[in-house]
């Protein structure tokens, strides 16, 4: 895939700024605060329905409006054409219109337009908690699968109807009328969710630990270990085994008014030489293996659905020293993949990177 | 800003209150009844009266009807042994243009959900098992292709189950006169999990 044109009207600091993209590199450059990576964030929105930065939607509507809109138009790489435009306004829904509908959901933009973002915020997949690892494998697998995408849907809206339920239960002191229904569905949705993850993280540990090796020099040894909540063992029957910690948790589950077993407490444990990255890393791990998770979700994701994301780098040259840096850019150009990079040094990138294009970012671009 | 009628602004809030009705086509709306004839919106306004205080449920199947026992429950011609469940009276109607079943419905006035606070006493079930005699003998269930749905038909067919009557549901997959390569990924996969021996 590759983003022709990006357009923000009313969106972050900008009231009004185009952008023509270069199909290899386009470095943002410029001071901090001028905007530089509202650019890749309007991609994001364009992409999944949000910024790949946690924060609510209506903190992308410029101050003193009531609405914001992006778009970008793009080519897919077997040159069909694709474009999307998102309107934001508060305490309503998007409006999202791309080349194949007028209206549609963010569930329908994600896995149109495949990204992999990197900025200083998901240091958190190897240093956060499991939440944060997450996300990184439900977000892989939702941009390669529509079905995907629609069971994690599905997964999260019968978590809060059966949370809601429980709360009642927790209320009224009891069991209440129906929860059996939601427990098997439940429990259902929560084993095919077991499934999947198991599936792509068995995928993705050999390119981690290849892309490990090719950061670091192959000295250490990478292990992804899969912990579904209450399950021993994700090939075998993980539905019984799912039934199984439900029945010891039940009680529990009613006293307390919420879901205390399924894949929303799951663990997706980086090892570095058997040692859990989290407790046990150095900083220059953390950031060979994050820049490794990244790089092997392109691959993998290129894999799954033939279609070469659009690579997002945020600021990530404040956080990697320049080895590490230098070893993104070859690796993402190798793959031909385009690459949207932010920086406040637009000519020590320069240095990095000998193709693409440079574009100064200024406040009232 | 300022209103030049009360009244044309109170309708046009009322109007826009109604679903799939925004601000700027109540307006159309209110504008449109304006210019018609008085006894058109006599008649209009008067035919909302009567629907809403003489239109309630069937006896029977819970459906919306003007009589006591809705004219599908009471067409002599109708298979007795088989029902459709469905969640809203507008189903029945989707159904009914396929002139293609001839048994009875049974209209749940909703799905379970309890982020709305609705629970098995709140749509018609106790009505549903009722109706489940020696009589019936396939219990067909329609509801929605989503989570509530789901659950909901989960929910009857397991309630259903002591009675032995045999409990299908509606399939899902690809629609009729399309190409495969049109339709989206998702119903395309459920149409594969869901496939069946020819």
């Amino acid at each position: 895939m590759i983003i022709r044109s990006v357009q923000l009207r009313a969106f972050r600091s900008h009231t009004s700024a185009d952008l023509e993209c270069a199909p290899d590199v386009t470095i943002l450059s410029g001071k901090n605060g001028v905007g530089k990576t509202s650019f890749l964030e309007a991609i994001s929105v364009c992409a999944v329905g949000k910024s790949f930065v946690p924060v609510p939607d209506a903190a992308l509507i410029q101050h003193g409006q009531d609405q914001c809109s992006v778009s970008v138009r793009c080519e897919r790489d077997l040159h069909v054409p694709y474009h999307v435009s998102v309107t934001i306004r508060e305490g309503v829904r998007k409006k999202i219109e791309t080349t194949f509908a007028q209206h549609c959901t963010p569930k329908d933009l994600i896995g149109e337009l495949p990204i992999v973002a990197l900025s200083p915020d998901h240091k958190s997949i190897t240093m956060g908690g499991p939440a944060d690892r997450r996300a990184f494998v439900d977000g892989l697998m939702a941009q390669s699968s529509k079905r995907v995408t629609e069971l994690l849907y599905e997964h999260r809206r019968l978590l809060k109807q059966r949370n809601s339920m429980l709360a009642e239960a927790a209320h009224h002191g009891g069991k209440v009328e129906g929860l059996d229904a939601w427990t098997d569905g439940f429990l259902t949705c929560s084993a095919e969710v077991i499934r999947r993850r198991k599936d792509v993280l068995d995928d993705l540990a050999p390119r981690i630990r290849e892309a490990y090796d090719a950061v670091s020099g192959g000295e250490e040894v990478i292990d992804v270990r899969y912990e579904a909540d209450g399950v021993s063992d994700a090939s075998a029957n993980v539905e019984e085994q799912l039934r199984n910690a439900y029945e010891k948790v039940a009680s529990r589950e009613i006293q307390r008014g919420l879901t205390l077993f399924g894949p929303q407490k799951d663990e997706v444990a980086f090892m570095i030489n058997k040692g859990v990255v989290r407790e046990t890393a150095s900083q220059g791990q953390h950031k060979s293996l994050l820049v490794s998770l990244k790089i092997a979700e392109c691959a993998l994701l290129f894999e799954r659905t033939q279609e070469r994301p659009v690579v997002l780098l945020d600021d990530v040259f404040s956080e990697l020293d320049r080895s590490r840096c230098e070893h993104v850019m070859q690796t993402v150009l190798a793959m031909r993949m385009q690459c949207f990079v932010t920086t406040t040094e637009g000519a020590e990138m320069k240095k990095l990177v000998p193709v693409g294009t440079m574009i100064e970012v200024t406040s009232d671009k | 800003m300022q209103f030049t009628s009360e009244s044309i602004e109170h309708v046009v809030e009322l109007l826009s209150t109604l679903p799939t009705i925004g601000k700027k086509t109540a307006r159309r709306l209110a504008f449109h009844l304006l210019r018609q004839p008085q006894e058109f919106v006599d008649q209009f306004a008067s035919a909302m009266v009567q629907m809403r205080t003489g239109v309630r449920e069937c006896s029977v199947c819970c459906t919306f009807t003007d009589r006591e026992v809705c004219a599908i429950c009471s067409h002599e011609k109708r298979d007795r042994s088989v029902i459709c469940v469905v969640e809203q009276p507008s189903d029945v109607m989707a159904i009914e243009k396929t002139n293609d079943y001839r048994g009875l419905y049974h209209v749940l006035h909703g799905a379970l959900s309890p982020l709305d606070g609705i629970g098995p006493d709140d749509i018609r079930l106790h009505e549903l098992l009722s109706r489940l005699n020696m009589q019936v003998h396939e219990l067909i269930l329609a509801l929605n292709p989503n989570v509530e749905g789901e659950v909901t038909t989960q929910y009857i067919a397991k309630m259903v189950s002591p009675l032995a009557i045999p409990v299908t549901r509606i399939a899902r997959g690809v629609p009729m006169g399309s190409d495969l390569e049109f339709a989206d990924d998702a119903t395309l996969a459920r149409a594969l999990e869901g496939r069946t021996p020819v």
